[in-house]
């Protein structure tokens, strides 16, 4: 299990509120296909996506994921940070891939 | 016995910003009727697919929302250009999803794939003038809440 304070000493920047420092997740999933995020991640609450748009709050909305890292980003609209606070979803990103993200979290004992 | 319940949501062509609203409206009575979080979900995941569907390729249209009983009802409709040829539509990784919407995420072609594993009937109906997508989902004493 991990938290998303366990994320932040690891260069992962918090876009939406600070109180939800402490929400865990026991599972990732990570793809860039929405549909096939909607089959495969039916009991992971981390997503993991290169998306970063609107449809990708409403698919974690629907799965109850509770935390969505985006990958490769180097910038997020104010509107998606908006609506993720409206969800209380929690949205991370970072420059890195979504496969490094998931090899560091392994790495350090978070998956 | 339930008492019937039944919404209507109307769902815009090419609106990416409220694409999902629908579904999560019905998520949410869904909820309120205190069925299994298995069950919300695969009903959830048939209603989104599906909604996007009407964004992505159609018109414009709607979705009703009834339950009767012990069974959910969803339908889908919407004002055309309808679909070609359901059979090859209904092929997993068959999809005529545009560039804007597979920069949403949209177009594996897994939707209909997606919406037929969900449910527990399903019935398409297609022409230019439109498309009918009829749902069913039975709540049982295993799915019911």
């Amino acid at each position: 299990m991990a938290s998303v304070a366990d994320l932040i000493p690891l260069g992962y920047t918090l876009h939406t509120q600070s109180s939800q420092r402490d929400t865990s997740f026991h599972e990732v999933y990570a793809g860039d296909l929405l549909s096939v995020v909607l089959r495969s991640a039916k009991t992971a609450d981390c997503l993991i996506t290169v998306l970063a748009n609107l449809n990708v709050l409403a698919v974690a909305v629907l799965l109850d994921i509770k935390v969505v890292i985006i990958s490769e980003c180097e910038e997020l609209h104010s509107t998606l940070i908006d609506r993720a606070n409206q969800e209380a979803l929690v949205v991370l990103s970072t420059p890195k891939k979504s496969v490094d993200i998931i090899l560091e979290l392994a790495r350090n004992h978070l998956l | 016995m339930n008492s019937d319940s039944y919404k209507r949501f109307i769902i815009q062509p090419n609106d990416y910003f409220n694409a999902g609203s629908a579904s999560s409206e019905i998520k949410k009575m869904l909820r309120s009727m205190k069925l299994s979080p298995h069950l919300i979900k695969r009903i959830s995941v048939a209603a989104y697919e599906a909604e996007i569907n009407i964004v992505i390729h159609s018109y414009g249209g709607c979705v009703d929302f009834k339950r009767v009983n012990n069974t959910i009802y969803l339908q889908f409709s919407d004002t055309g250009p309808g679909i070609e040829d359901i059979e090859l539509a209904m092929q997993p990784g068959y999809s005529t999803a545009n560039e804007t919407s597979r920069l949403n995420g949209f177009g594996a072609g897994m939707g209909l794939v997606n919406i037929k594993k969900s449910c527990d009937s399903m019935t398409l109906i297609s022409d230019p003038n439109g498309t009918i997508l009829k749902l069913q989902f039975h709540i049982t004493e295993e799915t019911d809440g």
